[in-house]
């Protein structure tokens, strides 16, 4: 039996991940089941970059973990993989055993089913203790705000920053928006979420 | 909240812009949990001056004053996944270095094979790799690079099987390097990590009976990480082959106050910028376990549930999320008979090993073992609200 995880949606989770300093960190999404394993990893992949403003190098093919541990130890940057699903048992037993050449300096996400979780904590002890608490039940869609929700976020923004709703839609159109997360989520509330490429 | 400088970094201050404070908040952040990684390199731990030394003897200190007395000696270090087994040899062999006249090395055997497969021959390869790269990462030498080539031919799994085993002529390759190395010293311990890996205790159990022995033939003095599952079970005569056995078992938070104050120290020498809030940093030392790696995970967990909440420090309720997330994810893929078990060992602290499962539940740190004072059994604290839920307790 499996409790359920906790559950986040895909902005909470890049937003989480990309707080992070990524000198090494692992996060695993779990999709959430009948979801489509790729879309949710290219989702998080893009909120990520959208959010840190940094680039994520998107992976969706990955048949080994040999392989996989070359990889990770030559990229340079932060990582997003997907396609694991199709791993046997045994071959999560031996990327435990690699484990130490997965060390690298940025941050890696894996995106998976629920069996594939199963296996990593069955077959990957040293692997999964490197996660910590950073494993999620992802959920692709976000949640809809009622207006009231809406409303009490704005104004702690508003707060937060000393700024008006205008201000933030001047600055942004005018591209001296800050890039932080926060600027980002005000924009998307004020349904101005087509300024964020600006 | 606290009114100090930590606070005030990110806050707006009279006359300044709220970018400058925004990126300060998450600049913040990100410095904090950037100092709890629980996957970093337990040397980048050591190089940024977060070691801090448990309670009593240390165990690297002890490593270091028995190999001043025998050197060629062959110890065997086991514990649970995350306790802190590389970080003590590490700083173990520091030790040793500010001494001279020792050359001592440490070797990630996994760097360059699978634990699980690995054989005497190509252990001693492993090895003789890494300490070939050092020589090679000095100076130039056309021998080496020569016999780098055929240690690396040997592991290469491609490469044809050979006609004959060359484990004594890599042994002298092993001794020649050392020497090559360190000149001028005659004590030489390798430090040898990773076999914690090896699943296959048999497999573990031929490797000890044949390369131990050959590694004290030619001098060398040798701590050798290894699963914890020898402890047990029928090939622990294994253990006969090491003059010393080591087991670095979790602190134990509960037996007086000197493994949270420790643990509590921990948390201080990282959290340089005050977001643990003190009533936090005692919560976490509890549900931590006494397991190094956890503490540092949960806080950085507990750190990422602060941010996300917009709080300005860590308080109890981020650290109550990040432990729920974390035992869930502990208790994930468990079967009936391990909860049974789990359940026996959370209301009577009992476990007995008898298999591999068991074994199971205390190499993944879901049972834990404190050997420190009264030897006892405890299931990890993170799990055991979430054991009593499934029991179906208040």
């Amino acid at each position: 039996m499996n409790l359920p995880l906790r559950s986040m949606d895909i902005g909470e989770v890049a937003l989480l991940f990309s707080a992070l300093r990524g000198n090494g960190d692992w996060i695993v999404l779990v999709v959430e089941p009948g979801a489509d394993v790729h879309s949710i990893a290219d989702e998080f992949a893009e909120e990520t970059e959208m959010l840190a403003g940094f680039s994520v190098r998107r992976i969706s093919e990955m048949h080994d973990a040999s392989i996989l541990s070359t990889l990770v130890g030559a990229e340079k940057g932060a990582l997003v993989i997907s396609g694991l699903d199709a791993w046997e048992s045994s071959e999560w037993a031996h990327l435990d055993h690699l484990r130490s050449r997965l060390a690298r300096h940025e941050r890696t996400a894996l995106v998976m089913e629920e069996k594939t979780f199963q296996r990593i904590m069955q077959e990957a002890p040293n692997f999964s203790s490197w996660l910590g608490a950073n494993v999620v039940q992802c959920k692709k869609v976000l949640p809809i705000l009622t207006a009231e929700e809406r409303e009490r976020r704005l104004v702690a923004l508003r707060e937060w920053s000393g700024l008006s709703d205008s201000d933030v839609i001047t600055r942004a159109e005018a591209q001296v928006l800050p890039s932080d997360p926060e600027y980002a989520e005000w924009l998307v509330l004020l349904r101005r979420g087509d300024l964020l490429n600006g | 909240m606290r009114d100090d400088h930590s606070f005030w970094e990110w806050t707006i201050r009279p006359g300044e812009g709220h970018t400058a404070a925004v990126r300060n908040r998450r600049e913040i952040w990100r410095e904090f949990m950037g100092c709890f990684e629980p996957s970093s390199d337990p040397r980048d731990a050591v190089q940024r001056g977060f070691y801090v030394p448990r309670p009593g003897r240390t165990l690297a200190e002890q490593l270091a004053a028995r190999f001043e007395v025998k050197p060629s000696a062959s110890h065997l270090l086991v514990g649970g996944v995350g306790s802190g087994k590389t970080t003590q040899l590490l700083v173990a062999q520091e030790r040793l270095k500010a001494h001279g006249d020792v050359a001592v090395a440490y070797v990630d055997v996994s760097l360059h094979l699978d634990p699980n497969q690995v054989r005497p021959t190509g252990f001693v390869a492993a090895i003789g790799l890494e300490l070939g790269k050092t020589i090679l990462d000095a100076k130039r030498s056309d021998l080496t690079a020569e016999r780098m080539a055929s240690l690396g031919n040997f592991l290469d799994p491609e490469a044809p099987p050979w006609a004959n085993d060359p484990l004594d002529e890599f042994l002298g390759y092993l001794k020649d390097f050392i020497q090559e190395l360190a000149p001028g010293t005659t004590d030489r311990i390798l430090f040898i990590d990773s076999l914690d890996r090896m699943s296959d205790v048999i497999r573990f159990s031929d490797l000890v009976n044949v390369a131990i022995p050959k590694c004290r033939a030619i001098g060398i003095g040798i701590v050798l990480v290894g699963p914890l599952t020898a402890l047990y079970g029928i090939h622990r005569t294994v253990l006969d082959r090491f003059d010393r056995v080591w087991h670095l078992s979790s602190v134990d938070v509960d037996d007086g106050v000197g493994g949270r104050q420790f643990l509590r120290s921990v948390l201080d020498k990282r959290d340089k910028t005050g977001l643990l809030l003190p009533e936090s940093s005692e919560r976490l030392v509890a549900l931590s376990g006494g397991v190094m790696r956890d503490l540092i995970a949960l806080t950085q967990s507990a750190g990422g549930e602060a941010y996300l909440d917009d709080a300005e420090q860590i308080e109890l309720r981020h650290v109550e999320i990040a432990a729920d997330q974390f035992g869930r994810k502990q208790l994930f893929a468990i079967d009936s008979e391990q909860l049974s078990v789990l359940q026996r060992v959370r209301k009577s602290g009992t476990f007995v090993q008898t298999s591999e499962k068991d074994l199971a539940l205390l190499a993944t740190r879901r049972v834990l073992e404190y050997t420190d004072g009264k030897p006892r059994f405890a299931v990890h604290p993170t799990i055991e609200p979430l054991l009593a839920q499934i029991a179906g307790e208040p």
